[in-house]
């Protein structure tokens, strides 16, 4: 458990070093330049926009952080040849990844908190009321962004930092496509194509049941059940990703 | 003769920057030049072309919302122009239509569409298309049947119709008391110029774009002016029954006692009996398109009507 903690502190550490906090000024800018334009280009609904814009930006961020420093963070260490001296320590490769995991997932969540300030400061200054479901939401993009954590990382153990990053990618894609693709296929008269679909839709996290930026956004209220279980949807995905990554990394030479 | 390598990389150098500049400022010319093929109009027209709403909505990847938000700042850029045309609105139910696809839920877009494509763009078939699709997203929301009910009341001329969306929004939660009150005069004072004035007075109270305000009080004095020449011209009925003789001028009901008081005309002018016995303003306005208009008599198509 201390070993985690210790490969954890130093990922979260080297995030830092390679500047990934530098995305939150880009974040801040963003979000305070396009309120003050939407502020002037609008008419009517100029709150909920600000909303809109605020979790996307969280949304975006993230899942840009997610996938391209999650590609990164086995391969990384591997092409610096650096696993090596961890590997020489008696620290297990189970140790190793689950390790580098929490390390992002701490770089992840201390983004989103920051993001999140900087998103209700700004929704105090132009008076826009808070709501609970805000907070819902950012909870549901920070369970999607250790989703994608976990499958870069997956994809990591065993491809390059290209393949791993259209991988991902692909299954942040599908990901919001599965649940729509899986709606139109029940009119299809192609038995095969509607299972094949359907399997897909099971085998593949569907993304969209940790979206609720839009009720967030107009102030509707989900059901603290429905948060839960979508929370453990997500995180079991994540779970598998990782047990899988662990798989593979103890199978790989060195 | 050899030229001596530093003034060789200036020139290199200052070559480069003037390559660089030269690109970027015809750029830019090229691109004033393609803003000037490419005038306000076209750009809208291109939000007609918008793909479909469902397949939209997959390619946004779960943010419908933001997208929804990126065509409705669009679209608000262009419905802000007054077009001479409807033709000039075209491309607004489609855009509203797949933003609203993307955001079921955006009920100021269904609202602005709406009340544009019936009050600027005489488009009362999509207007009342484009509420109705908000209606069936947001039934709790009682601005959308209100303003079907203004679209039939006062652009289609149709005071059942009308009365049937007023019943619903009236019954809604946040409805203004008097909406019930409005419905149940649609159909049974309909062709009253005093019904459409009350309309147009709650219609108000509710809009706060400045532009579509101004159009609404213009209208509603057309709507004043109306009423009030009716009901000189019952006085000047009542006084000819009693004095066998038109009067000479309004004032001569007042002191008949007929009517209490000579209305102010809206539009600052006076008004005037003539010797056929009809009362006619000084300000002009045309009479018998407006009274077509406002006061709905439904004797020729609303088509024909034109607004103002």
């Amino acid at each position: 458990m201390q070993a985690i903690a210790v490969i954890a502190l130093n990922t979260f550490r080297e995030n830092l070093r390679d500047k990934i906090l530098y995305n939150l000024v880009f974040f801040a800018v963003l979000l305070i330049g396009l309120s003050v334009l939407l502020a002037d280009l609008t008419i009517m609904e100029h709150h909920r926009m600000i909303k809109d814009l605020g979790l996307a930006a969280i949304n975006l961020v993230g899942v840009i952080i997610a996938i391209f420093v999650g590609i990164g963070l086995v391969n990384k260490e591997i092409e610096r040849r650096t696993v090596y001296t961890i590997m020489a320590r008696p620290i297990s490769r189970t140790t190793f990844i689950l390790g580098k995991y929490c390390g992002l997932g701490l770089t992840l969540l201390i983004n989103v908190l920051v993001m999140l300030s900087v998103f209700l400061a700004i929704l105090g200054l132009y008076g826009v009321p808070i709501t609970w479901t805000l907070f819902q939401a950012v909870q549901l993009v920070f369970v999607e962004m250790l989703l994608i954590t976990a499958l870069a990382l997956l994809f990591s153990t065993f491809s390059s930092s290209t393949l791993s990053a259209i991988f991902t990618l692909a299954f942040y894609v599908i990901g919001h496509l599965i649940g729509d693709l899986k709606g139109l296929m029940e009119n299809s008269q192609t038995v095969v194509l509607r299972r094949a679909v359907a399997g897909l839709y099971y085998l593949c996290p569907n993304l969209e049941m940790l979206n609720i930026k839009g009720q967030a956004a107009i102030g509707v209220a989900v059901p603290v059940t429905y948060q839960t279980l979508a929370s453990a949807y997500g995180l079991s995905y994540a779970v598998a990703s990782i047990v899988l990554a662990c798989m593979v990394f103890q199978r790989r030479d060195f | 003769m050899t030229v001596p390598s530093s003034i060789r990389s200036m020139i290199q150098q200052s070559s480069g920057v003037v390559l660089i500049l030269g690109a970027l400022s015809s750029a830019f010319f090229a691109e004033r030049f393609l803003d000037l093929e490419r005038p306000s109009q076209a750009r809208a027209e291109a939000l007609a072309y918008l793909p479909k709403g469902e397949y939209l909505r997959l390619a946004s990847l779960g943010y419908r919302q933001i997208v929804a938000d990126i065509i409705w700042l669009q679209a608000v850029q262009h419905l802000g122009l007054r077009r001479d045309t409807n033709q000039g609105y075209r491309w607004t139910y489609h855009a509203v239509d797949v933003l609203t696809d993307l955001d079921p839920k955006f009920v100021a877009a269904y609202q602005s569409a709406g009340t544009i494509l019936g009050v600027w763009a005489g488009r009362n078939e999509e207007s009342v298309a484009i509420l109705e699709k908000g209606m069936r997203n947001n039934p709790e929301v009682w601005q959308l049947p209100f303003l079907i009910g203004y679209n039939y009341f006062y652009e289609q001329c149709n005071p059942s119709a009308s009365a049937h969306y007023l019943q619903i929004a009236a019954v809604l939660p946040g409805a203004p008391e008097y909406l019930s009150k409005l419905a149940s005069r649609m159909t049974v004072e309909a062709g009253d110029p005093q019904a459409a004035v009350e309309f147009l007075e709650r219609f108000l109270r509710q809009t706060r774009d400045e532009r579509l305000r101004e159009v609404l009080t213009d209208r509603m004095k057309y709507v004043l002016q109306e009423r009030n020449l009716r009901v000189l011209e019952r006085a000047v009925q009542g006084y000819s029954a009693t004095y066998h003789k038109v009067p000479s001028k309004l004032e001569d009901m007042v002191t008949a006692r007929i009517i209490d008081e000579i209305p102010l005309d809206p539009f600052g002018g006076e008004y005037f009996v003539d010797t056929k016995g009809e009362v006619q303003s000084t300000s002009r306005r045309d009479r018998l398109r407006l009274h077509q208009h406002v006061s709905c008599q439904w004797r020729s198509k609303p088509s024909d009507v034109a607004i103002q």
